[in-house]
């Protein structure tokens, strides 16, 4: 009974002190973030703080700093690479955490559930880690600290990964991650906006006329400033794996509006959910005409000879030396502020063909695969907890993705985030601006956590959680004389994506179900282990057959393998797999 | 120390090899503790094990970690193909194996010396460097386009189109032996270098009164005085003809060359079969512990019925 | 009379003709060798963008030292410096004791079973417990996060035993057995005969063991957590890893900026820099390992 209320005691201090140094933090624009809610909970929960704010000392800043211990599985380096957190952590919480460096092939969580002792604060990145961490009694259950999480338990979005998590692990003994409105576009097709602009902006209408304006933009600029060879486009192998060629797959697949990550192998589904799980050997198979696409791509001269040979790295660097005409990314559109606004300004942006559905994310309410929790065994639970609801609150979250105010990002006149001078004098053009405490002040959340939102979400206080990613605060960004060219050109649209947006075509939402889908089980996975290996390789050799007879040879002996080795099984596991994730996901999806 | 110890308790009256025997008890029981006990978890092989979980609670499954390998005709084709890229390529580094003995022989008998100072330190340079490093050299030297080889080719109008040295399945075998012997030529001839030394110098002495030339006492001493160490070696490495590592062969594999760049240990990797898996791992690792250890007696029964001399 | 003068000069002119010839072989080889050392040397200084592009073959462009004051900027890296030198000398000296011992007691015949234990360490070779037995291992020996962990594992060493081992029964047995004569124990055989006589073999095996302990980083990785031990490698390794992880989040969809982009140059300088920092301890204590591998230790040990 004692103990309890202690902790209850020490819940309210450490809510209170939460909600001071909110306060302290939003300063003049809290009424700003104020009137932007609709939601009334919120609000209520909001001044429910900041009631309890008044008799409050501040736990932080004096006691003995207490060490704890944590791994992130997604994450990579510890905190020690950021002495400025390092101070802040221990100003305000009192704690130290002492990281355990991620492993190249994250081996070191076997070991640790293997030894029955996780971290005191642990992140993890799938379903089946976590069921086994909980069946050893190695984690808290933090329903019972719910007063001690009340940026957890107290925010309406948490609330229904909360029961997820609660149905399927028996108790809400890790909270999700990345939970919520995800939004925006991974896959942004590009081309050299120069040259088609040259080209006088011909229509693209389907994928196959992409291919011939893109020898048109070669013949116009058959080779680099430095005398490299130009091509339509690049591909890399390193990232095969999933049993196809990543490259077809990004390139083709997903324009069309095709999902098959984290989904199943060998089968692929509109992104959308919406109809029929297909197979991807069948002779009508999207992945087919994917690497027909190349194969005629290869036949132009317009795919780049080494592809088959080239890793990413080499990718990046050819792209980023404009060898490659078009490109599946918008981050290589950046690369060069110079080139973009000299007198002679080249560089990429977004071009579609007419016929693409390019998927945009949506959401994830119930998070993705990766939580975090508290060990049971953890040196100081209260401060574990305290940090747990840092995490999940808006003030932890803001400093996480941006930095502390007044570095990276400021508020403008109009009491908005912008990204500050600061920014664009140093993280845009590559070199990460160093805190006066040590460390990069950018880029926690890339190196080190997965978060509790996506970074595209929407913040309550009305913009992106990511300044990088918020048009608004990006306004500085626009001011290239390629952008403005091309906003120009896009019916007064900074990008693309929200013309598309506008438009309300050529884009397709990813269906949430699919983050419902089960991991496979492990004889199924073996299997298509080998079908992949063999799918991998031949699509390579197709993609630079000699002739169409080859190709179509080709094919038919990837088919014929694949089901030797047992496709047919694979397949039915991933209908089946499909169909459990539609009918469990019902109930959480409204 | 510990002998002296045991000498001043009195146990003078043991038997020396007993008195020895326990003067090394230490360093054996390190190697029990370090090397024998984690062998229990090889108990993991035969359940489906999930790490947190008690094994009493995890599902018994036998041998089926070690069978599954072998399903099905095009798994058992793959098996094959991938078994014959390693033997090649194992013995193709056996076939090669005697250099390093060579370089040694060869540096010892550089006069200056300074010269077989820097030869030898610098020789044992690309040891140290990562196999990703190692393809990206290889990379900026034969990039069809801009390889340093091509362009040079190119111009001397030895070629007219560029080679695609790393994308093709042709010469593979032999690409992957040079670049091996290159890498690790220096460093394994470090061994002989110090053997060299432990060659009697009278022998030499002997020899020159005898009016033996140089050529000669490499033939009759210098050799000679390597051999049993270069045996020794080769018995030594025989245990580990299937595993021929991963790194080497995993950068510079692509489509085209796949086919015959796939070792065993490449293989496993490829196909998923070991990481996530901790039982399966564990299988494999224990089927290629047993198989090493299986070769390294028959090759060791071999050489003491050839040689009349059994290493171990 | 003729005849042998004759001979000689033939002789001569074979020997020289030979030296010419090992001469140009082995400069030839260690061209072959060193050109990697200098294209690392090249890339790190030469501007990243042309690296990036393989462009740098022959001669570094665009020079510059940011990569190097970058490596100088990591936190806490005079005391990974330190851990790493810590780890090196005191793993050296056990490693060095251990198969000196086990080394020396195995050429004894009269050892008690000494077939049965030369066979019990050797076969540890070849197999191993796998990921997580060890770590189970080392947690129940309460090694974890301690400096032992980087050095109470280097008594075990079966390869470089054999090497003493072999080497051992390569010396004369006359000299021991002169000794044993003399009535000295094990512990002054081993020191005052056998170990001088070893000492090519020794000097190798203490590089083995420096270069061994100077570039493992998997230790720290597995069982040690924060900075405290942290070495040099790690420190490298974690740079690298966190540019592949970049690249992971790319792959798996994450929405990425430019900015992140030219962070992933970084893994090129950062494997350049690891080359270095590897390659440096070679480079630094091999020439004092050469001295040796002079010829004439047997003799001066008969003599003296």
């Amino acid at each position: 009974m004692r103990k309890k209320r202690f902790k209850k005691v020490l819940a309210t201090l450490t809510g209170m002190a939460m909600a001071l140094s909110l306060s302290a933090c939003q300063g003049d624009v809290k009424e700003d973030a104020g009137t932007g809610q609709a939601n009334g909970e919120v609000g209520e929960d909001q001044a429910a703080k900041e009631d309890g704010a008044h008799d409050a000392p501040e736990p932080g800043g004096e006691g003995e700093i207490v060490t704890l211990t944590c791994y992130f599985q997604n994450g990579n380096n510890g905190v020690e690479r950021y002495p400025w957190f390092e101070k802040y952590l221990g100003e305000k919480f009192g704690l130290y955490l002492e990281s355990r460096v991620q492993s190249a092939d994250s081996s070191l969580l076997a070991p640790m559930l293997a030894s029955g002792e996780l971290t005191d604060i642990i992140q993890i990145g799938n379903k089946t880690d976590v069921a086994n961490a909980v069946a050893g009694d190695m984690l808290l259950d933090l329903e019972e600290y719910r007063e001690q999480l009340p940026h957890i338990f107290g925010n309406e979005k948490y609330q229904s990964a909360i029961q997820y998590a609660k149905d399927t692990f028996g108790g809400l003994y890790m909270m999700p991650l990345l939970i919520g409105e995800s939004g925006g576009i991974g896959i942004d097709p590009q081309m050299r906006w120069d040259l088609y602009k040259e080209l006088g902006m011909p229509e693209i209408p389907d994928m196959d006329s992409l291919l011939d304006v893109l020898k048109q933009m070669q013949e116009l600029e058959p080779e680099t400033a430095e005398g490299l060879p130009v091509y339509g486009l690049g591909a890399f192998n390193d990232w095969d794996g999933n049993g196809v060629m990543y490259c077809a797959f990004a390139n083709y697949m997903v324009y069309r509006g095709f999902a098959m990550e984290g989904f199943s192998w060998l089968a692929y589904l509109k992104n959308d959910g919406s109809g029929d799980v297909k197979y991807l050997l069948d002779d009508d198979s999207v992945y087919k005409e994917a690497l027909q696409w190349f194969f005629r791509a290869n036949q132009l001269g317009l795919l780049d000879p080494e592809s088959a040979t080239m890793n990413y790295e080499g990718y990046t660097a050819k792209a980023g030396n404009a060898q490659y005409l078009s490109t599946v990314w918008d981050w290589f559109s950046y690369g060069d502020p110079d080139a973009e606004n000299g007198e002679e300004w080249w560089g990429h942006a977004s071009v579609w063909p007419e016929d693409v559905e390019v998927p945009v994310s949506s959401e994830t309410p119930v998070g993705a695969s990766n939580c975090i929790g508290i060990s049971s065994k953890c040196a100081d639970v209260d401060k574990a907890l305290a940090f747990l609801d840092w995490y999940y609150s808006e003030e932890g979250l803001d400093l996480l993705f941006n930095g502390p105010e007044g570095m990276l990002w400021e508020y403008d006149d109009s009491g908005k985030r912008i990204l500050s001078d600061l920014y664009y004098e140093n993280d845009y053009l590559g070199n990460p601006y160093q805190h006066p405490d040590g460390g990069n002040v950018n880029n926690l959340r890339e190196f080190y956590f997965d978060i509790a939102v996506w970074p595209t979400a929407t913040a309550e206080h009305g913009q992106r959680y990511e300044l990088e990613t918020d048009s608004y605060a990006c306004v500085k960004h626009t001011k290239s004389k390629l952008k403005e060219d091309f906003t120009e050109n896009n019916g007064g649209y900074a990008s693309r994506y929200e013309r598309a947006e506008a438009e309300g075509k050529n884009l397709i939402v990813t269906s949430p179900v699919l983050s419902f889908v089960a991991p496979a089980p492990d004889d199924i996975e073996e299997i298509r282990g080998q079908i992949g290996e063999i799918v991998v390789q031949n699509s390579w050799k197709m993609v630079y057959a000699r002739d169409q007879e080859e190709f179509d040879a080709l094919w038919a002996q990837t088919q014929a393998d694949a089901e030797a080795l047992g496709a047919e099984q694979v397949f039915a596991d991933a209908v089946a797999r499909w169909e459990e994730a539609v009918k469990v996901s019902e109930k959480y999806l409204k | 120390m510990l002998d002296a110890a045991l000498t001043k308790a009195g146990t003078r009256k043991l038997k020396p090899g007993v008195r020895l025997f326990l003067g090394i008890l230490p360093f054996i029981v390190a190697y029990g503790v370090f090397c024998y006990l984690p062998l229990t978890g090889w108990r993991y092989a035969f359940y489906d094990y999930r790490p947190g979980r008690q094994l009493s609670d995890c599902t018994f499954v036998g041998l089926r970690y070690f069978t599954n390998m072998f399903q099905n005709p095009v798994s058992r084709r793959e098996l094959f193909r991938v078994l014959r890229n390693t033997v090649v390529m194992s013995s193709l580094g056996y076939l090669t194996s005697f250099l390093p003995l060579l370089l040694a022989i060869l540096l010892n008998e550089v006069r200056n010396r300074k010269y077989r100072k820097f030869v030898q330190t610098v020789t044992t340079i690309p040891n140290f460097i990562s196999w990703i490093l190692v393809f990206a050299m290889a990379t900026a030297m034969f990039s069809v386009e801009s390889g340093a080889v091509n362009r040079m080719l190119r111009e001397w109008g030895v070629i007219e189109k560029g080679l695609n040295v790393l994308g093709t399945s042709s010469h593979v075998w032999l690409l992957m032996l040079l670049l091996g012997i290159w890498k690790g030529l220096g460093w394994d001839c470090v061994i002989y270098m110090a053997a060299i030394n432990g060659i009697d110098q009278e022998l030499y002495e002997a020899a020159a009164i005898d009016g033996a030339g140089r050529f000669q006492k490499m033939r009759y001493i210098t050799f000679p005085g390597l051999l049993p160490t270069y045996v020794t070696l080769l018995i030594i490495s025989l245990g580990n003809f299937l595993n021929t590592g991963m790194e080497q062969y995993l950068v510079f594999e692509n489509a085209f060359n796949k086919e015959k760049i796939e070792v065993l240990s490449l293989y496993t990797y490829n196909v998923g079969l070991v990481g996530n898996n901790i039982s399966r791992g564990t299988a494999i690792g224990m089927m290629q512990s047993v198989i090493a250890v299986l070769l390294l007696s028959a090759t060791n029964m071999i050489s003491g019925k050839v040689r009349d001399e059994k290493i171990f | 009379m003729d005849n042998v003068a004759a001979r000689k000069k033939k002789r001569g002119m074979a020997d020289r003709l030979f030296d010419i010839l090992n001469a140009t072989l082995l400069g030839l080889f260690a061209l072959a060798c060193i050109y990697p050392f200098y294209y690392i040397l090249i890339n790190s200084l030469s501007d990243n963008k042309l690296v990036e592009l393989g462009k740098i073959v022959f001669l570094p462009r665009g020079i510059h030292l940011n990569n190097f004051s970058d490596v100088l900027k990591i936190q806490g890296l005079p005391h990974a410096v330190f851990i790493s030198l810590a780890r090196t000398v005191v793993g050296t000296c056990i490693a060095l004791l251990s198969c000196t011992v086990l080394g020396y007691a195995m050429t004894r015949q009269e050892l008690w079973h000494r077939k049965f234990w030369y066979r019990f360490l050797i076969v540890t070779m070849y197999f191993g417990a796998g990921l997580i037995p060890g770590y189970l291992n080392i947690k129940r020996l309460g090694l974890m996060n301690t400096f032992g962990v980087y050095v109470i594992p280097c008594l075990i060493g079966p390869y470089n035993m054999i090497l003493v081992k072999t080497y051992i029964e390569s010396i004369p047995q006359s000299l021991e057995e002169s000794a044993l004569m003399d009535g000295a124990g094990y512990l002054k055989r081993l020191t005052r005969i056998v170990v001088p006589l070893a000492k090519p073999i020794l000097a190798t095996i203490i590089l083995f063991s420096i270069v061994g302990q100077w570039n493992a980083y998997m230790d720290t990785v597995l069982y040690t957590s924060g900075t405290r031990l942290q070495t040099l490698q790690s420190i490298l390794y974690q740079y690298l890893n966190s540019a592949r992880q970049l690249a992971d989040m790319m792959k798996k969809g994450g929405r990425v900026s430019g900015e992140m982009v030219m962070q992933m140059t970084n893994l090129q300088s950062a494997r350049h820099t690891m080359t270095m920092v590897t390659i440096f301890p070679i480079l630094l204590v091999y020439p004092f390992i050469q001295r040796y591998y002079v010829k004439g230790v047997m003799i001066g040990a008969v003599k003296g």
